[in-house]
């Protein structure tokens, strides 16, 4: 027991847990922050491996690169997983004691993983943005709308603090014109895919996306959301395009279990 | 035949990271947060889980945009400059309409009466209308 003690400090070593997959899944023999292991309860398999505490202190954390690294091998060993099966994924950082602790856990959470486990076999996610020429939409209406021609028309030989003001309007107007063919391209594409999908996913927002969602898919039916996407594209005319990632493992749709805390009184 | 013995390694090396851009792989695993354990060897089961984007933004919210990640500027909770942003250009839309419909009215005054030239008059009626009411 007190092997490591020569230091004083106790090395301490933990066990990362990636997900969990199926009992029959196969592994790859991949490294993630180590060598993979699976440590089975039932028909529950947990793929980990070990890690040194250190490495996930909280101080290791506060850089943006460093999740980063962490986050992309996590999700390296996630997606190979995902080859053989849809894994549960568990959240970036989940570390526990040790492979007694792993066992302890998934006989604790059984009914909870096998039940987020089976829910998302079969099925992938598939990440959806949309990206809108803002530009190009704001020359489409300034041409096919009557009141922004007749705004235009308006100020054509105005005097020029009466056409600022005119200006003012027009733009506003514009943008909420666009802001509207943007609202529909959005509407337009969750209804087309989402009836492909059994679940969506709204993610964090961003800059240059009008969406960006995820949507969970039968494995079965990902060439028909390939298609679909392509055809919605070719409709789109240029004024916005669908970009379509995946298949990821189900990271938005796999729930937050939580690790322990309830069974305190595990005394030997 | 015989001189393709060399197997290229192409389809072995083929890594599995598939889809992943890094913006969207954080995304989607960031989003459910990290979990942060203390001290994995004192307080196993006692974790703590942060909210990664506050946590990481007191960091370097720029690290954050060169990655990609700018979800925070969209988070009214993590952008209160952009809540601030919002209303003062809802006062400025406003005071601009205002003054656009000012505007305009003296110009079909100008228009309509050209003879009566009252057109500046009538503007200055109504500066001092917002005016009275402000104080």
């Amino acid at each position: 027991m007190s092997a490591s003690q020569a230091q004083g400090a106790p090395a301490a070593e933990g066990s990362y847990l990636y997900g969990i997959v199926p009992q029959a899944a196969a592994v790859p023999r991949r490294a993630g922050f180590g060598p993979l292991r699976t440590v089975c309860e039932g028909d529950l398999q947990a793929v980990v491996s070990t890690v040194s505490a250190t490495d996930w202190a909280p101080e290791k954390l506060s850089e943006w690169d460093a999740v980063a690294e962490r986050a992309q091998r996590h999700q390296e060993v996630l997606q190979g997983l995902l080859e053989h099966c849809t894994p549960l994924p568990m959240r970036l950082g989940t570390i526990l004691h040790g492979d007694d602790q792993v066992h302890e856990f998934l006989c604790r959470a059984h009914a909870k993983l096998a039940g987020a486990l089976s829910a998302v076999q079969g099925r992938q996610e598939w990440g959806i943005k949309l990206t809108v020429d803002r530009a190009g939409l704001a020359s489409q209406v300034q041409r096919q709308d009557p009141e922004l021609q007749a705004l235009e028309q308006r100020m054509a030989g105005t005097p020029e603090g009466t056409r600022y003001m005119l200006e003012k309007k027009r733009d506003r107007l514009r943008t909420q014109r666009i802001d509207g063919e943007q609202a529909r391209f959005v509407e337009l594409v969750r209804g087309e895919l989402g009836h492909l999908a059994e679940q969506r996913a709204v993610l964090s927002a961003r800059d240059e996306c009008a969406l960006n969602d995820s949507l969970l898919v039968e494995t079965a039916r990902a060439d028909a959301l390939g298609e679909r996407v392509t055809a919605l594209n070719d409709s789109l005319r240029g004024l916005a395009a669908i970009e379509l990632t995946g298949p990821w493992p189900p990271y938005s749709f796999a729930p937050v279990i939580q690790l322990g805390q309830e069974t305190q009184q595990v005394d030997g | 035949m015989t001189s393709a013995d060399y197997s290229q390694p192409r389809e072995v090396e083929q890594r599995p990271s598939g889809p992943a851009s890094l913006p969207d792989v954080l995304d989607r695993i960031l989003d459910k947060g990290l979990v942060v354990a203390g001290d994995v060897t004192l307080q196993l089961l006692d974790v703590e889980i942060l909210t990664i984007k506050v946590r990481l933004l007191l960091c370097s919210a720029e690290k954050a945009e060169e990655m990609g990640i700018d979800w925070w500027k969209h988070d009214p909770f993590l952008s209160g400059q952009a809540e601030q942003d919002k209303k003062l250009q809802k006062r400025v839309d406003k005071l601009e309409s205002l003054l656009g419909s000012v505007a305009n009215e003296s110009q079909t005054a100008a228009g309509g009466h050209s003879s009566s030239g009252e057109g500046e008059s009538s503007s200055n009626e109504r500066e001092s209308g917002p005016g009275r009411s402000g104080g």
